[in-house]
């Protein structure tokens, strides 16, 4: 089943930027959008969900917008406060079942004291609803080091392979180790 | 001494319920990096106040002042947001706005001398001073506030996560309007430095000091009502002491005190 197909799409905020692109997604794919800085991954992306309108060409998506999540790309946040990894994910109305993801000894974690892989994976759940099919994540594995991106790529194996509908556009740079098709934005 | 507290009861009321309403909305600002903002709005407001006094003798509205705060108020933050002057650079930005600002409170002080008293109050206000009719106003609003809080709370934090995470500015302004009525109302009632001081100082210094966000919630409010409380009752007894900064300096202390004991305990 073809969860979103593109066709023709030309992105940019008011000149293009790239060549007009073509994609599709599968249900149960891994989608790795790559690219070089400036290349557009992450216009890409917010063209996708809608939150930057296409200069050109077709988006269709086979799903209603509560079955698509995604995690933009975190910048530099004011972290002056106590919340614990579980309070986060109340806040975002996590569901239980995905709220298991998270070990039972970072639950309790305050964000503060969180590593930079703990932090993502929090992030990351609390971007998943029971109405979750595509999970579209910008940059999840920036400025993360060799052990927080196993931990971040074990997450989104186990989450694939506990419910085979779901799907995972990924924009990075980086070389992620996932079974994954590739797109790459010149 | 009981008979000062009761003739000044709504005095303590106000105190009371600004104070856990402030700690309570205050965070919301530090964690969307919009603090320095809201100080600058305040000048607005103040600006709105003197001007709503110029008028005020000509209308005998009493309730004038208040609505000219309130109209400048906002009308700064549709400027800020229209045209975008609270994206990029902000906190230069801001600065460079609370200079002329506050450069026009002043000129409007030396065409109009007699508005100087009011400028005074803006900055500090003083609960002990303020009227019946403006009490009362402090504390409906307040406590309208605090009923919205409790059925906002949820999706009010969610949004400032979002902003503090991501930065993600533009969907999420609705709800700031809201957390900004009782700041301009306590910049019209309790002053700007009582207002800004009960929003900030709590969720700066001890914004990290406990093991979670629910008990970080209860002990700032907690702080809030008692440093408010003390305060006004230490200015009562002292009368040489001006409340507003009896009650700050007095926040302040209780905080950093327990910082320093929550630390050791931690420890």
């Amino acid at each position: 089943m073809i969860y979103l197909s593109a066709k023709n799409l030309q992105v940019g905020y008011n000149s293009p930027i790239g060549m007009p692109i073509d994609l599709e997604l599968s249900k149960g794919e891994i989608l790795q959008i790559k690219g070089a800085n400036g290349t557009g991954k992450s216009t890409v992306l917010k063209t996708l969900i809608n939150e930057i309108s296409p200069l050109s060409g077709q988006i269709n998506w086979k799903l209603k917008g509560r079955e698509i999540s995604y995690l933009p790309q975190g910048g530099e946040n004011v972290n002056n406060f106590n919340f614990t990894l579980e309070e986060i994910l109340k806040i975002y109305e996590v569901p239980e079942s995905i709220k298991s993801y998270l070990r039972d000894n970072l639950r309790e974690r305050l964000w503060i004291n969180a590593s930079g892989g703990e932090k993502q994976l929090t992030l990351i759940l609390s971007r998943i609803t029971e109405f979750t099919k595509v999970l579209i994540l910008d940059e999840p594995l920036n400025h993360l080091d060799q052990n927080a991106r196993v931990l971040i790529e074990d997450l989104i194996k186990k989450l694939m392979s506990d419910d085979s509908s779901i799907s995972v556009i990924i924009v990075s740079h980086l070389e992620v180790q996932l079974n994954k098709r590739e797109f790459i934005l010149c | 001494m009981l008979e000062m507290i009761l003739f000044y009861k709504l005095s303590f009321i106000t105190s009371t319920v600004s104070g856990g309403v402030l700690s309570v909305i205050g965070k919301h600002f530090i964690w969307r990096n919009k603090f320095l903002e809201l100080f600058t709005l305040c000048q607005f407001a103040i600006i709105g106040n003197l001007l709503g006094n110029l008028i005020l003798p000509d209308l005998e509205l009493p309730l004038i002042p208040l609505v000219t705060s309130v109209v400048f108020f906002i009308f700064g933050k549709f400027l800020f947001d229209f045209f975008k002057v609270n994206a990029k650079e902000r906190s230069t930005r801001m600065i460079c706005i609370y200079l002329v600002l506050a450069s026009s409170q002043y000129l409007i002080i030396s065409l109009f001398p007699n508005l100087e008293t009011h400028l005074s109050n803006g900055l500090f206000g003083s609960m002990v001073t303020a009227t019946h009719l403006e009490n009362w106003i402090i504390i409906s609003i307040f406590l309208i506030i605090s009923v919205g809080l409790f059925f906002l709370n949820s999706s009010i934090t969610k949004n400032s996560l979002e902003i503090s995470f991501f930065q993600r500015r533009k969907k999420h302004i609705k709800d700031e309007y809201f957390l900004l009525i009782p700041v301009v109302i306590g910049v019209f009632g309790l002053g700007l430095i009582y207002t800004l001081s009960f929003l900030s100082l709590g969720a700066v210094i001890l914004g990290t000091s406990f093991k979670n966000q629910k008990t970080n919630n209860i002990a700032l409010a907690v702080i809030n009502i008692i440093a408010s409380i003390g305060g006004l009752l230490l200015s009562l007894y002292f009368e040489n002491l001006s409340t507003t900064p009896l009650q700050v300096v007095l926040l302040a202390l209780i905080c950093l005190i327990t910082k320093v004991f929550n630390e050791k305990l931690l420890k």
